[in-house]
């Protein structure tokens, strides 16, 4: 009985919270930022999983749901290669452990569509714009780095959430999915493919 | 304007941000690079001679070549593997096929970098308050933090003996190898893992052998 008490004044002050948070909507720019963790797909080169990311974005409602805006992130996958012995075409051979990392750095535009105007605004968004990458392999004491450019897409699913009464402070979450088209032909890349997600906060 | 100057900084901030791997995840051993001349066939070389010292290049502002034990067992390291693959061993014979010449490098890079406060031990708990001196509030280092890592690399080249001297015509090298990484904590380490090294350039060189059949 007392659990459900406690379940119960919870909901009731999460629900007071939220309808009083939603006084605060009438704001039409945010910012959100923070951590994001993202793996890459289907890449030879690296694929891995890894929390060495974060983002930020803003925008303007322009409609009272839709949203115009910029964002920015990076990222870092790195993957441990244990010795090997690697034998090229003139017979020279290379035996080393190594590291590789690929890095990603999106920037570009937001497109945000939100269904509430509530404290609780989930939303779907497009981002489209550039993507400079550098991909590195470290080897003892060398390291071989190049990078690229790249046309950059990706679809992210996600809310934020207002708790806090007459406060323009929040959270954020989503998940999301990306695409940029950088080719490395060093390392047979032909784009890079991630998925993740990110917590924040929201302004 | 404040917040584009906001999202501008946050930007150069991410931009700033990648993340190397840590030194400490490789596995300690040496990188090994072998590379043979074009169209070698070390079988028609029947005999080798090894450069009696070591030539060592970093340790003072000469060259120096060094006969001490640790040159030494590189040395015999390369003397077993050829003698492995069949090759005659004939010291100082001015008439052997093969000449092998070993070299070892040691380098010393420095970074200087800036912290806002690196000297965290200032203040550790209990560390030496700076009223202890006299009425003085704090300490402070004249010097930024300076971070040393030394790396070593032997360098090997087997040459040609057997061809014709003629002045200004210069010597074939038919092999070499590069076995290098950040140096270990004590040198007799670092000898260990090049003899460990040396092996395995032989290992990814099969064509260094005088029987046709590897």
């Amino acid at each position: 009985m007392k659990r459900i008490i406690c379940v119960m004044l919870a909901v009731s002050a999460f629900a007071f919270a939220a309808s009083e948070a939603s006084a605060q909507m009438g704001k039409r720019e945010y910012i959100n930022g923070g951590w994001q963790f993202n793996g890459t797909v289907a890449n030879d080169f690296v694929e891995s999983a890894s929390g060495y990311g974060a983002y930020i974005e803003g925008g303007y409602y322009v409609t009272p749901m839709f949203a115009v805006g910029g964002f920015a992130s990076f990222n870092t996958n790195n993957k441990y290669i244990p010795k090997q012995t690697y034998v090229f075409d003139d017979k020279s051979a290379l035996t080393t452990d190594l590291d590789r990392s690929l890095y990603q750095v999106p920037f570009g535009v937001t497109f945000r569509y939100r269904f509430l105007r509530d404290a609780i605004q989930p939303y779907i968004e497009a981002k489209v714009g550039s993507e400079y990458s550098v991909q590195s392999t470290y080897m003892s004491t060398f390291v071989s780095r190049s990078d690229n450019w790249g046309f950059y897409i990706s679809p992210e699913i996600g809310m934020t959430f207002y708790p806090f009464y007459k406060a323009d402070f929040g959270f954020q979450v989503a998940a999301y999915y990306s695409y940029s088209s950088n080719r490395n032909k060093s390392y047979d890349i032909k784009g890079l493919n991630n998925v993740g997600f990110k917590l924040g906060i929201a302004f | 304007m404040k917040k584009i100057l906001l999202i501008s900084a946050a930007v150069m901030l991410l931009a700033a941000c990648h993340k190397e791997p840590y030194p400490q995840d490789s596995d300690n051993e040496y990188l090994v690079y072998t590379s043979p001349g074009k169209d070698v066939n070390f079988a028609q070389y029947q005999t080798f001679d090894i450069a009696d010292s070591l030539l060592v290049i970093g340790q003072s502002d000469k060259p120096v070549y060094s006969q001490s034990d640790n040159a030494l067992a590189l040395i015999q390291a390369y003397r077993i593997n050829m003698e492995k693959r069949g090759f005659i061993y004939t010291p100082s014979d001015p008439d052997a096929d093969l000449g092998i010449q070993l070299t070892y490098v040691i380098k010393t890079e420095r970074f200087v970098r800036y912290y806002d406060d690196p000297y965290w031990w200032l203040d550790y708990p209990g560390y030496w308050p700076a009223g202890y001196w006299g009425n003085w509030t704090g300490f402070y280092y004249p010097r930024p933090v300076t971070y040393t890592y030394t790396t070593n690399a032997l360098l090997t080249d087997i040459v040609n003996l057997t061809g014709e001297v003629e002045e200004g015509k210069p010597l074939e090298i038919l092999w070499t190898s590069y076995i290098g990484g950040p140096a270990g904590s004590s040198l007799k380490g670092d000898i260990k893992r090049m003899e460990a090294a040396i092996d395995q350039a032989f290992v990814q060189s099969a064509y260094l052998t005088r029987n046709q059949s590897k």
